[in-house]
C-alpha cells in the first residue's frame, strides 16, 4: 500500500530497566518517507555545482567532471536554477544563478567546456560561494543544494573539520544543503562526510574518475525524488539519561528534547536511527513514557507529521536480565555500531594510532559477536588487522566509505 | 466554544501567518501544545483567537518573554475577554515582528551568515602581516566575485562619487566598468566576461583595481 504520509516508529532492544543500577538500553527510530504520488511533479530544484579545478584535478579528472556537469544541466529543466563556481585558490563564479533554459543550458556548457585547471585548493571559499548563490535564489518548496566536488586535501583558507561541519549546519537550517563528492585517493574522507552530515546532503567516494558522470546523475536521482524535506525528529528525553545518536546524524538538546535533524527523505525510503541511552533509576515513572514527534515538508505549503511513544519500565535486575531482547533489532543496531566503531578507528588510523584503532575496534567486535555473522565479523577482523599495520590510502577511502553506507542506510553501488 | 478543529496549514491561512510561526509559537510556549489524534495535531478555534491575542500584544511592542507570561497564564475564555480590552493598535502583521530567524524567504538567513564569514575572512587577511601577494590576491578575487555578485550594496559607496571597477580579462585586455550598475547591464557584462573568459581563456595576472 502507498503510504501518503512520514511516519515514525520506535522500538527498543527491551522495555525493561533495572531499578537497582543504571540500565543501558538500545532506542531504534524509524521513519518512512511518503511515497511520491504525482511522477511528473518533481520538486523545483536550485543547484551550485561547486568544482575543484586546481592543478591536481587536469587532465582526465577534469575532464570527466565536465562531462559529469554537462549531464547534470541537460536533466534541469526550466523551472530550476543552476549556479556554476570552480575554484583552485581563486573562486570563479562561472554563472550566478540562472534558470537553466535551452538557451542558458547552451552557454552553461560552453563555460564548462572553458575550465581550465589551476592552482591549490580553497574549498570553503568555493564551497561559500556555491552556498551563497543558492541562498539568494531560494524559493519556498525548492530543494537548494550545493554539489562540492574536490580531489585534494583543503589546502588553503580555513580547513578545520569541525568549522566547516559547523557551517554547514547553520546552512542547513536555512534550507541550504551541501552534498560532497571526493574524487581518487587525495582527500579527506571524514572532512567530506562530516560537511555532507551536518549539510543535510549525501556524500560519495568516487575512486574512479571516469564514474564521476554516473555519481553525479545518482545525486540527481536523490534530488528529484525527495518527498519529505527538513525532516525533523523531536524526542523527549529526560535531562538525567545519557544519550548517544549513532551515525554523525546533527543534533541539538535543550529543555528535555533532543532534536535531530535528518535532512531530506526520498520517496518510501526507510531509515533507522539509532540511540543508546544509559537510564539511571531514579527517574519520575511518568517521564520513563518518551515521545517522539517527526516533522517534515511536502509540497510548497504541506507539513507532514506523526508522533509515536515508547515506554520504559522499572523492574527487578533478574527480571530484565530473564526478559528476552528484541534479537533483530539488535542485529540492525549491531551492523551501525560496529560501522560506526570503524569510522571513528579508521580516523586514528589516520592519524598513526594504529594500536588504538585495532583495539577500539576488536573490543566493539567482541561485544556484537552475538550479532552479527561470522563473515562480518572476519571482515571487521581483517579491517582490524590491517589497522594495525597500518592502510593503504584506498583501503581507507574504501573501509571509510563502506562505514558511511552502512551508518547511513545508503543503498549498495553497483560497480 | 466550538468543535470545529484544524490542520496545522488551515490554522496558518485562516491566521494569515506561516505554518513555522505558529511552530515557533508552540516552541516558545506563546501557544498550548496542540491535541493528537492519531497521526496529525489538530488546532481547534481557540488557537484563532490566542492567535490574534498574540498579534495585538505584540503590536503593543511588548517583549516576547512577557507574551509569554500573558498568554500562558489565560485560559480560553480569558483570551477572548482580553481580546475585547485589548485594542487593534497598527497596521503590523505577526509576520513583520517575527525575529530574525523565523521570517523572511528561505536562504535568508543563510545568505547573511555566508557574507559575515566571507567579510570576517577579509578583514583578517586585509589587516594581516602585510603578505601582499596574498592579500592582492584575495582582492582580486573578491573583485572577480564582485564582478558577478556586484550587488548594489556592495557597490554603491557616497551616491555622488564614481566607483569604476577595472577588471583584467587577459593580459592587456582590460574592461572598465562604472559602479553601480543597473541589473540589466549587469547581467549583459556578465555575459560579456563569461564571454571574454572562452576568448581569453588565460587567467589574469595583473590586479585589479578600483578607484573612487
Amino acid at each position: 500500500m502507498k503510504q501518503a504520509n512520514l511516519n515514525i516508529h520506535l522500538n527498543s532492544d527491551k522495555q525493561l530497566i533495572s531499578k537497582e543500577s543504571a540500565t543501558q538500553r538500545i532506542l531504534e527510530i524509524r521513519l518512512q518517507a511518503p511515497v511520491s504520488t504525482n511522477e511528473n511533479n518533481r520538486p523545483k530544484i536550485n543547484l551550485a555545482l561547486v568544482l575543484d579545478r586546481s592543478g591536481s584535478m587536469a587532465g582526465e579528472k577534469l575532464e570527466y567532471v565536465k562531462e559529469a556537469a554537462r549531464h547534470v544541466l541537460d536533466q534541469l529543466q526550466g523551472q530550476d536554477q543552476v549556479a556554476l563556481v570552480v575554484y583552485d585558490d581563486k573562486i570563479l563564479v562561472l554563472s550566478r544563478s540562472i534558470n537553466v533554459t535551452n538557451g542558458n543550458r547552451f552557454e552553461l556548457k560552453q563555460l564548462i567546456s572553458g575550465i581550465q585547471a589551476g592552482n591549490m585548493t580553497n574549498l570553503r571559499d568555493g564551497w561559500l560561494t556555491g552556498c551563497k548563490e543558492i541562498a539568494a535564489a531560494a524559493q519556498e518548496g525548492m530543494i537548494n543544494r550545493t554539489m562540492l566536488l574536490t580531489d585534494g586535501l583543503a589546502n588553503v583558507g580555513e580547513t578545520d573539520l569541525e568549522i566547516l561541519a559547523q557551517h554547514a549546519f547553520e546552512l542547513y537550517k536555512d534550507s541550504v544543503s551541501t552534498s560532497t563528492f571526493g574524487v581518487g585517493y587525495g582527500f579527506n574522507e571524514h572532512l567530506l562526510e562530516a560537511m555532507a552530515n551536518k549539510g543535510g546532503g549525501n556524500f560519495y567516494f568516487i575512486e574512479r574518475p571516469d564514474r564521476i558522470p554516473q555519481i553525479f546523475l545518482k545525486e540527481f536521482d536523490e534530488l528529484v525524488g525527495i518527498t519529505a524535506r527538513k525532516v525533523e525528529i523531536k524526542l523527549e528525553l529526560p535531562k538525567s539519561i545519557e544519550w548517544r545518536v549513532l551515525g554523525g546524524w546533527s543534533t541539538e538538546y535543550k529543555n528535555g528534547c533532543l532534536q535531530i535533524y535528518v535532512g531530506d527523505m526520498l520517496s518510501a525510503k526507510t531509515l533507522d536511527i539509532y540511540l543508546r541511552l544509559h537510564i539511571p533509576v531514579d527517574i519520575n515513572p511518568d517521564d520513563l513514557v518518551m515521545t517522539a514527534k517527526i516533522f517534515g515538508q511536502g509540497e510548497p505549503g504541506q507539513v507532514y507529521e506523526d508522533q509515536t511513544k515508547v515506554e520504559f519500565q522499572y523492574a527487578d535486575q533478574k527480571d530484565v536480565e530473564s526478559t528476552p531482547e528484541n534479537k533483530e533489532l539488535m542485529e540492525r543496531f549491531s551492523e551501525v555500531e560496529l560501522a560506526e566503531t570503524a569510522a571513528e578507528a579508521l580516523k586514528l588510523e589516520r592519524k598513526g594510532q594504529r594500536d588504538d584503532a585495532n583495539r577500539m575496534l576488536n573490543q566493539t567486535i567482541n561485544r556484537n559477536r552475538l550479532y552479527i555473522s561470522v563473515k562480518e565479523a572476519e571482515n571487521y577482523q581483517g579491517m582490524s588487522d590491517r589497522m594495525k599495520q597500518g592502510m593503504t590510502e584506498a583501503d581507507r577511502k574504501r573501509s571509510h566509505s563502506e562505514s558511511y553506507r552502512l551508518r547511513r542506510n545508503k543503498e549498495k553501488e553497483e560497480k | 466554544m466550538t468543535t470545529e478543529e484544524l490542520l496545522i496549514h488551515e490554522l496558518a491561512a485562516r491566521a494569515g501567518i506561516s505554518v513555522r510561526t505558529i511552530r515557533y509559537y508552540i516552541e516558545e510556549g506563546l501557544l498550548p501544545q496542540p491535541s493528537y489524534q492519531g497521526k496529525y495535531s489538530y488546532y481547534d478555534l481557540n488557537f484563532l483567537d490566542r492567535l490574534e491575542l498574540i498579534r495585538r500584544l505584540k503590536d503593543s511592542y511588548l517583549p516576547l518573554r512577557e507574551i509569554r507570561e500573558i498568554m500562558s497564564s489565560l485560559t480560553d475564555d480569558e483570551v477572548r475577554v482580553k481580546l475585547k480590552e485589548q485594542p487593534v493598535t497598527s497596521r503590523n502583521s505577526i509576520n513583520e515582528q517575527m525575529p530574525a530567524q523565523q521570517a523572511g524567504k528561505p536562504g535568508e538567513n543563510a545568505l547573511r551568515y555566508i557574507n559575515r564569514l566571507m567579510e570576517d575572512q577579509t578583514r583578517y587577511k586585509t589587516k594581516g602581516t602585510g603578505d601582499k601577494a596574498e592579500t592582492n590576491l584575495f582582492r582580486q578575487n573578491k573583485i572577480l566575485l564582485q564582478s558577478k555578485v556586484s550587488s548594489p550594496e556592495a557597490s554603491s559607496t557616497v551616491p555622488d562619487q564614481e566607483t569604476w571597477q577595472r577588471i583584467t580579462l587577459a593580459p592587456g585586455v582590460e574592461l572598465n566598468l562604472r559602479h553601480p550598475l543597473d541589473p540589466d547591464t549587469q547581467s549583459q557584462v556578465q555575459q560579456l566576461i563569461n564571454f571574454a573568459k572562452i576568448l581569453l581563456p588565460s587567467n589574469p595576472k595583473e590586479g585589479t583595481n578600483e578607484t573612487g
